[in-house]
């Protein structure tokens, strides 16, 4: 596919808010866009700078500061047809700058253990997300809180998990086999602890693409 | 040659392949019975001879069987896609990590909450921008 709509999110009305968005592709991809609130007033959301690896797989973390609460529809399109799994995490307490500025410390990392791992520079009161993916193996657990593990698509797998902040962060995943990719992101909290929406429905999308 | 799906519950074949015009064709409401957790929606592509076409679909939940809402969507436009039309036959990027071989399906898993519920309830659409010969199967599973 060459594009995705996830509706299954929403975000709440607490103050701060900020949307992160943990997405893997089977491969190698060109000009991703992706959008909150797609089919009413579209927010760009950007990919978080640094957070992505490639190793096949292509895993990566977006950001987007004050998304309309409510909801909504997150879309995202790219070049090169590929599987992707996508979920998005909704946050209060974020610092509303945007950018490198509000989800700092964006890192990735590839290996070929079936002990994945990136290690994700935060602090206190922060919180920290990361995205893995692997394209002949399946992910039997992640560390910290998982956001979601998908071992569904015909051509790879892909997980997701989300930490409290600390001067550096573990975020890891077991896999069966290797190559994998993981990418990491901080998110700075506006001076009160980052705190997930503690409603926030979390949305997977499994798609196949067996060919 | 029509596409063969083994090892799902349920197999809908909404659209038997063969030569259709541009449009869009909604599809239910259909019953999913408790216990079902994904629905996919697959668009066979083994006699599609266009890479201009795009395929979409969207589907909406109910699963008080009444209210529905967006449960999500996807596409694949064959512009963007890096697949090739060789013979009249589409084939995958020459560096696909899959290989070079033919495309045979488009499809879409979509996760059905509450599988508990005996209430839910699951409708949407597919859409082909141009002519095409295609078809489309669901499975739930």
């Amino acid at each position: 596919m060459t594009s995705i709509n996830t509706s299954n999110l929403t975000v709440g009305a607490g103050a701060n808010r900020a949307l992160v968005a943990q997405i893997v592709w089977s491969g190698s991809m060109s000009a991703a866009s992706m959008a909150w609130d797609n089919a009413g007033t579209p927010q760009t959301v950007t990919a978080i700078t640094g957070s992505t690896a490639t190793n096949t797989a292509i895993a990566q973390c977006w950001g987007l500061v004050a998304p309309t609460s409510g909801a909504k529809q997150l879309h995202a399109q790219w070049t090169t047809a590929r599987d992707v799994c996508i979920n998005g995490v909704s946050w209060t307490g974020v610092d509303q700058t945007g950018g490198a500025t509000s989800f700092p410390h964006g890192t990735g990392a590839t290996g070929s253990s079936t002990a994945a791992s990136v290690t994700v520079t935060s602090a206190t009161n922060n919180a920290v997300m990361a995205a893995v993916g692997a394209t002949s193996a399946s992910i039997a657990s992640v560390n910290n809180t998982q956001s979601f593990i998908d071992n569904t698509p015909a051509t790879m797998s892909a997980g997701g998990n989300r930490a409290a902040g600390a001067a550096t962060v573990a975020m890891t995943a077991s896999f069966t086999s290797t190559p994998w990719a993981s990418a990491g992101t901080d998110i700075l909290a506006s001076g009160a602890a980052a705190t997930q929406v503690p409603y926030q429905p979390q949305y997977l999308a499994a798609p196949v693409m067996a060919q | 040659m029509a596409t063969q799906i083994i090892g799902s519950l349920a197999i809908n074949n909404l659209l038997p392949i063969q030569s259709r015009g541009a449009g869009q064709v909604a599809f239910g409401p259909v019953a999913v019975p408790a216990g079902y957790s994904f629905l996919t929606v697959q668009f066979d592509l083994q006699q599609v001879q266009t890479l201009t076409a795009s395929f979409t679909t969207a589907i909406q939940l109910a699963q008080d069987g009444v209210n529905f809402v967006d449960a999500g969507g996807a596409g694949l436009d064959l512009a963007q896609s890096g697949y090739r039309l060789v013979a009249n036959q589409l084939l995958r990027a020459v560096d696909d990590n899959l290989g070079t071989g033919p495309v045979r399906v488009f499809g879409q898993t979509f996760r059905l909450p509450g599988t508990e519920l005996t209430t839910r309830q699951v409708k949407g659409t597919v859409a082909c921008s141009e002519a095409a010969t295609s078809g489309v199967t669901l499975m739930a599973w």
